[in-house]
C-alpha cells in the first residue's frame, strides 16, 4: 500500500473515531419498555375501533331499517303510489308465495310476516356490508 | 454493515416484540452519533433516536415500510427526520443543511471548516530549530486534533461525514435521504478530508507523519 492509501486509510479512522458517540446503558430497556407501551395501546385502539364499528354500522342499519319499515307501515295504510305501490306490489308478492310454497307444508303465513321477516334478514347483510366494506376500510 | 434480516421483520410484525431489540442493537449507536451530529445535545439525541425507533416500530408492525428500500436507508431517514423535527422544535430557526453561511469577505473554499477550530499543540515540547528529529508525535495530539476539527466543522459537513462512515450510507443514499445533490455529497466528504490533511501536514511534519501512519 503506498503512503497515499496509507494517509487516507488513517485519516478515515480518525474520523469515524471522532464521530463515534454511544447510547447510555439503559437506553435498549428505556426503549423496549416504550415499545411495549406502544404495542399495547396500538391493541386498545384496534379493539375500539372494533366496538366503534359496531356501533356506528348498528346505528346506521336502524336508521335505514326503520325508514324503510316506516314507508312500508304507510304504504300499507294507502300512502303514495311511488313508494307505497313499490312495498304493496312486494307484500302481494310475499302474500303469494305465502300461499304457494308454505301451502305445500301446510304452513300458513301473512305477507306481512314474511315482510318482517325479510326486513330482519336486509337489516342483517345491511350491517355487515357497512361493516365490512365502509367502515372497516376506513379505521385501516 | 449488518442489513435487518426480512424474516425478523416478518416475525415482529407477527408479535414477536422481543425480535425488535436486535435492530436497536444494531443501530443504536450509529444513528445515535448522527443525531448527536444535529441536536449537539445528548438527553434530545437519545429522546430523538428513541421516537425515531418508535416510528420505526409502528412502520413496522402497521406493514408501511415496504421491503423494495434498504432498511439502513429507510431507518436513517426516519431519524434524520426526527432528529430536525426536535431541532426545530427545540431551536427557534429550522435546520439547514444545504447552504453554510459566510460572513468574511475573504473567504476561502473551504475556510468554513476551520473557522471555530484552533489546533492545539503544545509547541513548547518541540525543538523549535527541528520539529521532526527532537520529538516523535504523540499519538494523543494527533487524535486530539482530529477530533477537534470534527467537533468544530459546520453540521452541513459533520451530517453527511456520520452518514457517510458511520452509518455508512453510499453518496447516492445520502443526497436522497437529505434531498441535496450528488455532487454536493461527495464535494463535501473530499473537503472534509482534504482540509483535515492539510491541518495535520501543517502541524506535524509530513514525512514523520507518514512514518507515524505506517507504525
Amino acid at each position: 500500500m503506498n503512503d497515499i492509501n496509507k494517509i487516507e486509510e488513517f485519516l478515515e479512522s480518525g474520523i469515524k473515531t471522532s464521530l463515534s458517540e454511544s447510547v447510555s446503558l439503559d437506553f435498549t430497556d428505556k426503549l423496549m419498555r416504550e415499545v411495549e407501551m406502544a404495542k399495547e395501546f396500538e391493541r386498545q385502539d384496534k379493539k375500539t375501533y372494533k366496538m366503534l364499528n359496531f356501533i356506528i354500522a348498528g346505528v346506521i342499519t336502524v336508521i335505514i331499517t326503520s325508514g324503510v319499515m316506516l314507508g312500508y307501515l304507510l304504504g300499507g295504510e294507502g300512502a303514495d303510489e311511488s313508494s307505497g305501490g313499490l312495498i304493496a306490489g312486494a307484500k302481494d308478492l310475499f302474500n303469494g308465495l305465502s300461499t304457494k310454497v308454505f301451502g305445500l307444508f301446510g304452513i300458513s303465513l301473512s305477507g306481512d310476516a314474511i315482510m318482517y321477516v325479510f326486513f330482519a334478514g336486509a337489516a342483517i347483510v345491511l350491517f355487515s356490508l357497512i361493516d365490512r366494506f365502509i367502515l372497516k376500510k376506513s379505521y385501516n | 454493515m449488518n442489513e435487518v434480516n426480512p424474516e425478523i421483520l416478518a416475525r415482529i410484525r407477527q408479535g414477536e416484540t422481543n425480535l425488535f431489540k436486535e435492530i436497536v442493537d444494531i443501530y443504536k449507536d450509529r444513528a445515535f452519533s448522527l443525531t448527536m451530529k444535529i441536536l449537539k445535545n445528548r438527553e434530545e439525541s437519545e429522546d430523538a433516536l428513541q421516537e425515531s425507533f418508535l416510528r420505526l416500530f409502528r412502520a413496522i408492525s402497521s406493514d408501511s415500510y415496504e421491503a423494495k428500500a434498504k432498511f439502513s436507508t429507510y431507518f436513517y431517514t426516519i431519524v434524520y427526520n426526527t432528529a430536525v423535527d426536535y431541532y426545530r422544535k427545540y431551536n427557534a430557526g429550522s435546520f439547514n443543511v444545504t447552504s453554510i453561511e459566510i460572513h468574511e469577505a475573504n473567504y476561502n473554499d473551504g475556510d468554513e471548516l476551520t473557522r471555530d477550530f484552533e489546533p492545539n499543540v503544545d509547541r513548547s515540547l518541540y525543538d523549535t530549530e527541528s520539529m521532526s528529529t527532537e520529538r516523535n508525535i504523540e499519538t494523543a495530539e494527533v487524535t486530539s486534533i482530529i477530533r477537534g476539527y470534527i467537533n468544530t466543522i459546520p453540521q452541513q459537513y459533520s451530517v453527511i461525514l456520520n452518514m457517510f462512515f458511520i452509518n455508512e450510507l453510499s453518496h447516492e443514499e445520502i443526497s436522497k435521504i437529505l434531498k441535496i445533490p450528488l455532487g454536493t455529497v461527495k464535494n463535501r466528504i473530499f473537503r472534509a478530508k482534504e482540509k483535515l490533511k492539510e491541518i495535520l501536514f501543517k502541524e506535524f511534519n509530513k514525512e514523520e507523519l507518514i512514518e507515524y501512519i505506517k507504525v
